[in-house]
């Protein structure tokens, strides 16, 4: 008996090797196309047309990985997947996704009837970054030339993640966005990606944003209007501002930004909603470009002035703009007050685009010179 | 045969791997959106006095078990039905977090393995366990615990930065009676599904270590999943409540640098561990009170049979994940409201009555 | 899959049945065997992909008409 037992017993552990050695429903590295980004457009005929950027490992001598695009079409955003299929003969393997860009009608027509795909399915990550594709196809984008790596989504991942230092674009993630768009009353923004002809070859500029109102893009912002929106949203972690002989400088100055810190507050007075927006920003002179000094007292302040003005000017236009010509919210005012005054909130959430349009804004700019990086003295011709 | 005996420390561990295992990532208190954590509070502070019912029905009569504690104190008959209905609620129980890991492994890692593999891989273990007793039981969870909470900490240490403190408010933004709805499902699942260790927990050392056994595992636990729940909140914002495991999405965000990433795995090691304590707790409690209704010598010759009908049974419950999901959030709150608080106040009330007329002496 | 189910349930039968059989513990082998027919039926009925009642429906069914919703 206990002979048999043992054999048994080893039958079981050997029949177990089989099944639990994880070779059940293997996948070959070389049977997947590891996809790094996508491009959705959408045909005349109502048929959605999905570009992927392929990674191609060439395992020779030295590693490389190049990348290849595969377009392929279908009635809806899977559909349109799965029959890569039949085009690749590979599934493709979408953990790896980086970015998806939209095209001009995809994102008029409604966003989230693309993207829910891209939230549900387990296997992409939440981390992929959205993109607006300025250009006529969004497959455009993922043709143009490669920079610095080889691969363009990856690329495009990398910008958006370091766009944080030059604030011209917001990033968005398809959870941000999400939440964004299920947050009520608050409209998103995208970053927009365009091709830009450097010596006759087309290479992808991330810049701009484009504005959704609920989940359908109303309008497009352009750099500085992007940078003054993300002062507005308190997302400025870097960048430079420019500032010029308009307001009374001598020559252009650029200011790199060290830090910012916008408070929001609402206000209700005497029954009218109000919002009190304070930007703190703290810069840094890190380029003159003429021969004025700043050493002196009296010329950092008139700087810090002009430039808290002129940067005051702008959001003021921004928000008077987006107001008048939009009525969306993308500066996540109602958000604000829905978390400190929710009584108020819920009194005008039902037609806040209305209340969002009237409602007054006070903006206060502040802008604190830290130092000069390494000259003290401007340099001088023949000084 | 020889006693079986675990100390305070290793039943602390098993009930906080109870009430942690499965909430941990399903979440609770969706109904509460961004006041979850209240909730989890509220709910933590109501069951403290069910608690103390539990500890007392325990040391009022050391040594014995639920089922033993029914036809004690409501004569055979009576004693015999009570036990079959909580029979039925721990193999239910047991199925539905058995098909719970079920489902998650299903989407999350192996969407083309039939459900039903992985669910018979966990039941063969739990099925193994509970041959083995509950002093093996506890043992093997006392190994995991260390590396459970270090994992849990972790990797809430590295989602530190993803945290967005903003979308924790309003407090009470969406009035009280959402927060009290959230409490209740909170309070049902899991806090007072522990109702089950007065099946199970004759092998305590003394007469006190019921009630410093409930009161720090409940403790600990209820501690983990306020700060798991405000993690999940402040990360995932007001999509919080969409997803069906807001901890595995929460935990794969993380991003730290380019090598620190899919940490996401990790969570469904605390996962599975969870699982398997709840489970084998679960089939034990069914075991023994099958053993006791129909006097048998020893509940483990009945452990495979009974076993394999839970994973079965866990199989057939559900035809998909959104009737499961729809059922633990609507139903079952109600459903196991008599087992868990009903039943057991009446039986302590009783209990403490007669007690008062003539100390009931032990057999 | 059928034949699967059957090896298994050979497989205790050996080793759960005949040892409370030998040792003669009667209300053991008895209560055994029947939730032993019962989860083979299941898992031949599962193996032939039946449809199995479930008891999650007329549970859902009575919560709600006591509690409403």
């Amino acid at each position: 008996m206990k002979k048999f037992k043992r054999v048994v017993m080893s039958i079981i552990i050997f029949i177990n090797l089989l099944f639990t050695a994880g070779c059940w429903n293997y996948r070959e590295l070389d049977d997947l196309a590891i996809v790094a980004g996508a491009a959705i457009d959408k045909g005349a005929d109502g048929q959605y047309t999905i570009t992927t950027e392929i990674v191609e490992v060439d395992g020779s001598n030295d590693t490389k990985s190049t990348s290849k695009l595969v377009s392929m079409r279908g009635k809806t955003i899977l559909d349109a997947i799965r029959n890569g299929i039949s085009v690749t003969g590979k599934k493709l393997y979408w953990s790896h996704c980086k970015v998806a860009i939209l095209s001009k009608e995809v994102a008029e027509e409604g966003v989230t009837t693309v993207l829910d795909i891209f939230i549900r399915d387990a296997e992409i990550r939440n981390v992929v970054n959205i993109l607006y594709s300025q250009q006529d196809t969004a497959r455009e984008i993922l043709e143009g030339q490669q920079t610095t790596e080889s691969i363009k989504s990856f690329a495009l991942d990398k910008i958006l993640k370091n766009e944080t230092r030059l604030s011209k674009a917001p990033k968005t993630d398809l959870l941000d966005f999400s939440i964004e768009l299920q947050t009520k009353g608050t409209s998103t923004v995208i970053p927009a990606v365009h091709l830009e002809d450097v010596k006759g070859s087309m290479i992808p500029r991330v810049a701009g944003a484009a504005i959704m109102k609920n989940d359908k893009m109303v309008g497009e912002l352009g750099e500085e209007e992007t940078k003054d929106l993300l002062f507005v949203r308190n997302e400025v972690k870097g960048g430079v501002l420019v500032r010029d002989k308009e307001v009374g400088l001598s020559a252009p100055i650029s200011l790199e930004i060290f830090g910012n810190k916008t408070k929001v507050k609402p206000v209700v007075e005497s029954g009218k909603l109000k919002f009190k927006v304070e930007i703190d920003a703290t810069v840094g002179i890190d380029e003159i470009e003429g021969n004025e000094n700043f050493i002196d007292d009296n010329a950092v302040k008139r700087l810090e002035a002009s430039t808290s003005k002129e940067t005051q000017k702008n959001v003021e236009e921004l928000i008077k703009k987006i107001q008048s010509e939009y009525g969306t919210d993308i500066f996540k005012f109602g958000e604000k007050l829905r978390e400190k005054d929710i009584n108020k909130w819920k009194s005008v959430s039902d037609k806040w685009e209305e209340v969002f349009r009237n409602s007054e804004v006070d903006v206060d700019a502040r802008v604190h010179v830290k130092n000069s990086a390494l000259l003290y003295k401007t340099l001088k011709k023949g000084g | 045969m020889r006693k079986e005996q675990i100390s305070d420390k290793e039943a602390i561990i098993l009930i906080m791997m109870f009430i942690i295992g499965t909430t941990l990532i399903v979440g609770t208190g969706g109904n509460a959106k961004n006041d979850a954590w209240i909730s989890g509070i509220l709910a933590t502070f109501s069951f403290i006095p069910l608690l103390l019912i539990f500890s007392r029905l325990l040391s009022l009569f050391p040594g014995k078990d639920l089922f033993d504690i029914f036809s004690m104190v409501f004569g055979k008959v009576p004693g015999k039905i009570l036990s079959a209905i909580y029979i039925w609620y721990s193999f239910h129980l047991g199925g539905l977090v058995l098909r719970n890991f079920g489902e998650f492994v299903n989407v999350v890692a192996f969407p083309e393995t039939p459900l039903f593999i992985p669910m018979l891989c966990l039941g063969i273990v739990c099925i193994a366990a509970v041959y083995l007793g509950i002093e093996v039981m506890s043992r093997t969870t006392a190994i995991f615990v260390p590396l459970i909470i270090s994992i849990v900490f972790v990797v809430l240490i590295l989602g530190i930065p993803q945290l967005r403190m903003d979308y924790i408010q309003p407090i009470l933004g969406n009035g009280f009676t959402t927060i009290l709805v959230g409490a209740f499902s909170t309070f049902s699942f899991p806090m007072a599904e522990t109702v089950i260790f007065l099946c199970i927990f004759t092998s305590l050392q003394t007469k006190k270590s019921p009630k410093r056994v409930y009161i720090w595992g409940t403790f600990i636990a209820a501690s983990m999943i306020i700060i798991i729940t405000i993690r999940n909140i402040a990360v995932l914002g007001n999509l919080a409540g969409n997803f069906y495991f807001p901890s595995y999405v929460a935990a794969s965000r993380i991003r730290v640098g380019n090598f620190i990433q899919g940490v996401e795995v990790t969570v469904s090691f605390v996962f599975i561990l969870g699982v398997f304590v709840k489970c084998t707790v679960c089939l034990l409690a069914a075991c023994k009170g099958i053993a006791k209704v129909f006097n048998l010598k020893d509940y483990r010759s009945i452990v495979v049979q009974t076993g394999l009908l839970m994973i079965y049974f866990s199989y057939t419950v559900y035809y998909t994940i959104i009737e499961m999901n729809y059922w633990i959030n609507k139903i079952y709150p109600y459903y196991a409201f008599p087992m868990q608080v009903i039943i057991p106040v009446i039986t302590w009330i009783i209990a403490e009555i007669k007690k008062s007329r003539q100390p009931l002496t032990n057999k | 899959m059928i034949i699967f189910v059957i090896i298994g349930y050979t497989f205790l039968v050996i080793f759960s049945f005949i040892p409370l059989y030998k040792k003669k513990l009667w209300s053991d082998f008895w209560v055994n065997s029947i939730l032993g027919v019962l989860s083979f039926t299941i898992a031949v009925l599962i193996s032939f992909n039946v449809k199995i009642p479930s008891p999650a429906k007329p549970i859902a069914n009575l919560i709600t008409s006591i509690f409403g919703k």
